[in-house]
C-alpha cells in the first residue's frame, strides 16, 4: 500500500509537471498554430538565470526566472513568429526549431556546453516524514507549485473575460477577431503563459537535478509534445488530461517493465505518440474530426 | 488512356498555342548536368588545397548525398520529416560495421552475430549493403508516415528519431560503449564522395521525372485534386520515402567511412535539423535547392568553425566561441523563411539556357501540368487509398 501511495505521488508530480509544459504548448499552438519547439529554451534561459543568481533570496530567484520566461516569449513572438504569420504549420515548426537551436548555441557561446552545476534548491531533497511514508520535500513543492498554478491558470481561462477571449481566440482565431477579440493582445498573452509555465518547470529541474547543460530543455519539451499530441494539440484540458496521463504511464511503464527493456521506455512513449497520430490525429480526448475537408 | 480520352476537345483546348517543339536530350537533362558539373568544378578547384579543407569539402560532399536523400521525400511530397538523420543512421552502422577488419570486430563488438563478424567488405560494396537496409527500413517506416501529412507527420518522424536514438545507444550488439563504434576504416576520398553525389543527383532527377515522381508533386500541389484524379498518395509517398531512405543510408554509409566513428549522438536532432536547414535555405521544391542549400550552409558553418579553431581565415583572425556557427545558420534560416521562403532557388532547377538551345528558365508548375497530362494517372483505383489526413 505505502508503494503504491509513493508511486501515486510520483505520478502525480511528474504528471503536473508535463501538463504545465503541455498547457503552454497548446495554448500557443491553438492561437498561432506554432507547435513552439523553442519553448524548450524557455527552460533553459531561466534555469541558467536560476543559477546565476542562486545566492540572492529564494523568492527574488523565483522571480527573475519567471520574469525572464515571459520577456524571452514575448521576444521569439515579436522576432521570430510575427513576421511568419499566417504562413503554414510546418514553416512555423522550423521557424520555431530555429529560434530554439539558435538560442541553445548563443548561450552555449556564452557559459560552454560542459555541465554546471548549482545548489539552489538543494535543500528541497531530504525528506519529510508523513503517516509512515517518506516524501520528499520536492516533490510536495512540485505538487503544491504546478496544481496552485494550473488550478489558477483554469480558474483564469474559465472566469475572466481576457481568460475567455483567449479561449475563443483558441478555438477559432478569425471568429474571436471579428467579434473584437484584440488579436495581438491575445497572441502575446498566450506567448507569456507559456513562458510563466516553462520558468516554473525551470525551478523545479533545477532543483531536481543542480545540473545544467544547454540541452536542458530538449527533453521536458519533448515530453510535452507528446502529452499535447496525446491530449489533442487543440484542446487545452485535453492537453492537461495528456500531461498526467503520460505522468502515469511512465510510472507505470518504469515499475512493470523488467530492467531489459526498461532501457527501452522512451522508445515505447514515442511509439504511443505514433499510434495515437495514426489512429486518432485529433487527440484522445477531443471530439470530432481534425480532418479537414474541402 | 489519358484523363480527356473520349471527351470532345472544348473551345479552350482548341486555342491554346500551339505546343512548343520537343525538349533535346541536353535541355531534359540540363537540371543534372549543371549540378553534377558545379559538384566536379568545385571539387576540381579544391582539391589540391590543404587537408583541412579537403575534410571539409568531404564532410559537405556527404551531407550533400544524405539532403539529396531527404529531398527526395521531402520535396516532392510537400511532407516535413525530421526522423532522416536515423536513416542516415541505419545506413553509417550497417556501411561502417560491414567495414570494420575482421580482427578488430571480435574485440570491438564481441555481441555481433558470427557471419557477421567474420566478413568485412571493403567501401563500395558495404555502402551498396547499407543503401539496401537503409531502404528496407525506410519502407516500413513508411507505412504508418506515408498517411500523415503536415505536422502530424513532423511530429510523427520526430518520434522515429527519438526511436531510432534510444534503440542506438542501447542495443550493445551495434556499439562498443554507449553508442558510438570506432575502428571504421577511413577511405572515403574526395572522388568518392563526388561519385556518391552523382550516384544520388540522378536517382534524385529520375525519380522526380518519373511518372510516380510526378504524380507525388502533383499531390503536394493539390492533394484533393491528386486523389480525385486517382493518385493513390499513400503509395506514391512510401516509393519516394523507401529510394529517400536508402539515398540517406548511402550517404551514412559514406559518412562513417568519411570520419572513422560512428556514435549515436551524431545523428540527433542537431544533424536532422541542419539538414533541413539546408534543404529549406536552397529551396525545398528543388534538386538544385538541395545541392546550393548545402553549398551556402557548409560554407558559412566552415567558415565560422575555422574562427572558433582559432586557425583563421586568410588575413581574418579572431577568436570566437563554440556554438557561433549554429547560431548563425538559424538566425539565417530564420531570414530565409520570412523574406525567400521558397529558399534561394526559388524552388526552381537551373534550366539550359535559350542560347545554348535550350527553353530557359521556365515555371516548374507550366512544365509539371504538361507532363501530368501525358502520364497514367487515372490506372490507380481509387478505392484502395482510404484518404490522407
Amino acid at each position: 500500500m505505502k508503494t503504491v501511495i509513493q508511486y501515486a505521488i510520483d505520478a502525480i508530480s511528474s504528471g503536473g509537471l508535463y501538463a504545465l509544459l503541455a498547457l503552454g504548448l497548446s495554448m500557443t499552438f491553438g492561437i498561432s498554430r506554432i507547435v513552439n519547439l523553442a519553448q524548450s529554451e524557455l527552460i533553459m534561459v531561466p534555469a541558467y538565470l536560476i543559477m546565476v543568481t542562486a545566492p540572492w533570496a529564494a523568492p527574488l530567484v523565483i522571480l527573475v526566472a519567471i520574469v525572464s520566461g515571459i520577456v524571452l516569449a514575448l521576444l521569439m513572438e515579436r522576432f521570430a513568429f510575427r513576421p511568419l504569420r499566417g504562413a503554414d504549420e510546418t514553416t512555423l515548426l522550423v521557424a520555431s526549431f530555429a529560434v530554439s537551436l539558435g538560442i541553445q548555441s548563443v548561450v552555449e557561446a556564452a557559459a560552454g556546453d560542459k555541465a554546471k552545476g548549482t545548489d539552489f534548491g538543494g535543500g528541497l531533497n531530504n525528506g519529510i516524514h508523513f503517516l509512515g511514508l517518506t516524501v520528499a520535500k520536492l516533490d510536495v513543492v512540485e505538487i503544491g507549485i504546478t496544481l496552485v498554478l494550473l488550478l489558477s491558470l483554469l480558474y483564469f481561462l474559465k472566469r475572466t473575460t481576457l481568460g475567455v477571449q483567449l479561449r475563443a481566440a483558441a478555438i477559432d482565431f478569425d471568429m474571436a477577431e471579428l467579434l473584437g477579440v484584440r488579436s495581438q493582445r491575445v497572441i502575446m498573452l498566450a506567448f507569456a503563459i507559456s513562458g510563466v509555465a516553462a520558468s516554473v518547470t525551470a525551478i523545479v529541474v533545477v532543483a531536481q537535478t543542480g545540473s545544467l547543460t544547454p540541452t536542458l530543455g530538449v527533453q521536458p519539451l519533448l515530453v510535452g509534445v507528446v502529452a499535447v499530441v496525446v491530449g489533442g494539440l487543440e484542446s487545452l484540458g485535453g492537453a492537461v488530461v495528456g500531461g498526467f496521463l503520460l505522468g502515469i504511464v511512465s510510472v507505470v511503464l518504469s515499475v512493470t517493465l523488467p530492467q531489459g527493456p526498461l532501457q527501452y521506455q522512451d522508445a515505447l512513449l514515442y511509439l504511443i505518440v505514433i499510434i495515437v497520430l495514426l489512429v486518432r490525429p485529433q487527440g484522445l480526448f477531443a471530439r470530432g474530426s481534425a480532418l479537414e475537408r474541402v | 488512356m489519358s484523363v480527356a480520352a473520349g471527351v470532345t476537345p472544348s473551345k479552350e483546348e482548341v486555342k491554346r498555342p500551339r505546343p512548343r517543339r520537343p525538349r533535346g536530350v541536353l535541355d531534359q537533362a540540363w537540371p543534372f548536368l549543371s549540378l553534377v558539373g558545379i559538384v566536379v568544378l568545385l571539387t576540381l578547384v579544391l582539391g589540391n588545397a590543404s587537408g583541412e579543407i579537403i575534410t571539409y569539402l568531404i564532410q559537405a560532399l556527404v551531407t550533400m548525398i544524405v539532403t539529396i536523400g531527404l529531398y527526395v521525400f521531402v520535396g516532392n511530397s510537400g511532407v516535413l520529416s525530421l526522423g532522416h538523420a536515423g536513416l542516415m543512421a541505419v545506413g553509417a552502422y550497417v556501411g561502417g560495421i560491414m567495414s570494420i577488419p575482421v580482427i578488430q570486430k571480435s574485440t570491438l563488438l564481441p555481441a555481433l552475430p558470427h557471419f557477421l563478424s567474420s566478413t568485412a567488405l571493403s567501401l563500395w560494396p558495404a555502402a551498396l549493403l547499407a543503401a539496401v537496409v537503409a531502404g528496407v527500413v525506410g519502407y516500413l517506416v513508411s507505412i504508418p508516415i506515408s498517411r500523415l501529412s503536415g505536422l502530424g507527420a513532423a511530429v510523427a518522424t520526430l518520434a522515429l528519431l527519438q526511436i531510432s536514438q534510444v534503440v542506438l545507444i542501447n542495443w550493445h550488439v551495434l556499439s562498443s560503449d554507449g553508442g558510438a563504434t570506432p575502428g571504421v576504416p577511413v577511405d572515403t576520398t574526395t572522388w568518392a564522395a563526388v561519385i556518391g553525389v552523382v550516384i544520388a543527383l540522378a536517382i534524385a532527377y529520375l525519380y522526380q521525372r518519373s511518372a510516380s515522381g510526378i504524380r507525388l508533386r502533383a499531390s503536394r500541389e493539390d492533394p484533393v485534386a491528386a486523389r480525385s484524379l486517382g493518385i493513390n498518395i499513400p503509395r506514391e509517398r512510401r516509393r519516394a520515402f523507401t529510394i529517400s531512405a536508402a539515398v540517406a543510408g548511402l550517404g551514412g554509409a559514406l559518412y562513417a567511412h568519411s570520419v572513422g566513428t560512428v556514435s549515436a549522438a551524431d545523428f540527433f536532432i542537431a544533424t536532422g535539423f541542419l539538414q533541413l536547414a539546408m534543404l529549406v535555405v536552397g529551396g525545398i521544391n528543388s534538386l538544385a535547392g538541395a545541392v546550393s542549400g548545402v553549398l551556402a550552409i557548409s560554407l558559412i558553418t566552415d567558415f565560422f568553425v575555422q574562427l572558433e579553431n582559432g586557425q583563421g581565415v586568410g588575413p581574418l583572425k579572431v577568436n570566437l566561441p563554440n556554438g557561433i556557427e549554429t547560431a548563425i545558420v538559424s538566425l539565417l534560416l530564420l531570414l530565409i523563411l520570412i523574406k525567400r521562403p521558397a529558399g534561394l532557388t526559388k524552388g526552381q532547377e537551373f534550366r539550359l539556357p535559350k542560347r545554348l538551345g535550350g527553353r530557359g528558365a521556365l515555371a516548374d508548375a507550366e512544365l509539371e501540368a504538361s507532363a501530368i497530362s501525358s502520364t497514367d494517372v487515372a490506372v490507380a483505383t481509387p478505392t484502395d487509398d482510404p484518404g490522407v489526413a
